[in-house]
């Protein structure tokens, strides 16, 4: 699709998925992730995307179609193998919406620690690469404290250093500015950025337009009928006004500035 | 129909200012709300208490200092040794060991005597008199409370040393053993406690229990004092008891519901970092000098202790 991309992470052949009970919330999805891609997932509220992301993320198991991650055909069935989860959820890493649900220790190291020590690296190890995250991320002062006492942008970098930590090959944000001030949403974006520098695949899903531009090349836009829009450079889609507003993402005052 | 696009008229009453209704004020000010504002200030209590015990417990001393294995180890001797000793004086000498620890470590000996001492002991003390009076307990009569013949009473109603003794040393136990809690929950970091239970082979799984039940504790507290603040905000008449126990019910439905689907994201999200049923936490810290002494220190207490319960 664009430069210098990869083998594919993720395939979508023909993914539907309905939660049990009720109407399907994915419907027909295709499309194809390739590695150093950044891709955002675009819609308005409760068109899928969560759930495409909780797909990608391994916690969801499609109902239709077939899913390949890795160029590996994915199954309901290959999550009992534990060797294949843990190694699964090493790979892809998945920051939630809310960081509240991401932080269940009862301090910021045990936190950021918690996805290493499931890999059963050695204590030294962690404590090393903890150090690393903790500094990157500007939070060595909180190690000792308990997350549920940090502010809303603090609880984000916490959330965003237990999965880092792990060394992804994925990074998967759920609204990733929700709740944070533009500082901190400025310092975010220059983070996605190094980290998609260095060769991460970095999947998004956003309401925030005036974010989309900075941290993906490629939108996939959502229609309420819960099917894909469009698929196509972020430039493209964000240029294309009557397209977004048939989706419900943006409304009649959209791109009047622009004109 | 509301397609999203136009906004339907807006009804006049809502166009109206709602002045300065006097009436409103007085009715505000009469509303019974007090069960809705102790809720609040119970809920906050919970929270205020956990930054209580943070400040005490991030201190550098006496106790704070000491591995948590220890101090657990010491301090169960303590209540198990407290649950079988029957000297009032042996009872009374132990009650004191947590006060002095509680000095030595920089906690307000005065705020830790008042929670302890001053509510559930005192409780148990009052509640079991009646039960160690001469109606259960006869001995020789320390004080009279009907005089012989009093009432029908032959014997009339009077307390014996024995009966009395019995209710002291229920209360020094109830004491103790919440003085001995109390101390090492201000005195140690929860994920320490934590630490040292896993390093003492509680099981993993029971760790991690209950790390998250203590994580999620104050986030279901945070929630109910939302609920509760949002309800008081919005009681402006009186409300009946009928109407509290209804709210009262929906909210903890609620709490329920809340706590079920933040528990399913939160499996979720320790899925994502590779969970697979068996959690691992960082290895709790290597026992000491320091350790050994306050071991020592306390086997001899304890020693002494047991030496006077046993004395002629």
């Amino acid at each position: 699709m664009t430069k210098n991309h990869g083998s594919p992470v993720f395939e979508l052949d023909h993914v539907s998925f309905s939660y049990p009970g009720s109407r399907p919330v994915l419907r027909d999805i295709d499309f194809t992730i390739r590695q150093k891609e950044r891709v955002c997932i675009l819609g308005a509220n409760g068109c899928g995307k969560s759930t495409l992301l909780k797909i990608l993320a391994g916690i969801l198991s499609p109902r239709e179609g077939t899913f390949h991650a890795f160029q590996r055909k994915i199954s309901g069935h290959d999550w009992n193998d534990d060797r294949f989860s843990s190694d699964y959820h090493r790979r892809v890493g998945f920051i939630f919406q809310n960081s509240e649900v991401q932080l269940f220790c009862s301090t910021v190291k045990d936190e950021i620690a918690f996805g290493l020590l499931q890999q059963k690296l050695p204590s030294d190890t962690a404590e090393s690469r903890i150090r690393d995250i903790s500094a990157l991320l500007g939070i060595e002062n909180l190690l000792n404290q308990t997350p549920f006492k940090l502010s809303g942008g603090e609880k984000k970098k916490v959330a965003l250093a237990s999965v880092l930590v792990m060394n992804p090959d994925v990074l998967i944000l759920d609204e990733p500015t929700n709740g944070l001030d533009p500082r901190t949403q400025a310092w975010l974006i220059r983070l996605l950025n190094s980290l998609s520098a260095a060769g991460k695949t970095l999947i998004s899903s956003t309401h925030n337009l005036e974010l989309v531009s900075k941290i993906s090349d490629r939108g996939i836009l959502f229609a309420e009928d819960h099917r894909i829009a469009s698929d196509s450079p972020i430039a493209d889609l964000l240029g294309n006004a009557d397209l977004l507003k048939s989706v419900n993402l943006v409304d009649e005052s959209y791109g009047i500035g622009l004109k | 129909m509301h397609d999203g696009k136009s906004i339907g008229k807006i009804p006049d009453w809502l166009l109206q200012s709602s002045g300065e209704s006097s009436n409103g004020i007085e009715n505000r000010s009469r509303a019974k709300t007090h069960f809705l504002r102790r809720t609040l200030k119970n809920i906050a209590g919970v929270l205020e208490n956990e930054l209580y015990c943070e400040k005490y417990a991030a201190k550098d001393s006496f106790l704070q200092i000491i591995d948590p294995r220890v101090k657990l180890c010491i301090f169960l001797a303590f209540l198990v040794f407290g649950g079988m000793a029957g000297k009032l004086a042996v009872l009374t000498v132990l009650a004191a060991v947590p006060i002095v620890y509680a000095g030595l470590s920089g906690l307000a000996v005065k705020d830790f005597f008042r929670r302890i001492w001053l509510v559930v002991p005192l409780a148990v003390f009052i509640v079991s008199l009646p039960g160690t009076s001469s109606l259960l307990i006869r001995g020789r009569p320390l004080f009279y409370l009907l005089p012989p013949g009093g009432l029908g009473l032959k014997e009339g109603l009077y307390f014996s040393a024995g009966g009395l003794g019995t209710a002291f040393r229920l209360m020094l136990r109830t004491g103790i053993s919440l003085s001995f809690a109390f101390l090492l929950f201000l005195t140690t970091k929860w994920s320490k406690i934590t630490a040292g239970l896993a390093s003492m082979h509680l099981p993993p799984l029971v760790v991690s229990i209950l790390n998250m039940a203590y994580r999620y504790l104050f986030l279901l507290a945070e929630i109910a004092q939302g609920m509760m603040e949002a309800r008081y905000l919005r009681t402006t008449g009186k409300l009946k008891l009928s109407d509290n126990r209804h709210f009262m019910a929906h909210s903890a439905a609620y709490l329920f519901v809340e706590g079920h689907f933040v528990s399913e994201e939160v499996y979720e999200a320790m899925c994502c970092r590779g969970y697979t049923g068996n959690a691992v936490g960082l290895s709790a810290s290597r026992i000491g000098q320091k350790d050994f002494i306050f071991l020592t220190m306390n086997a001899v207490i304890l020693f002494l202790l047991i030496a006077g319960e046993h004395l002629k």
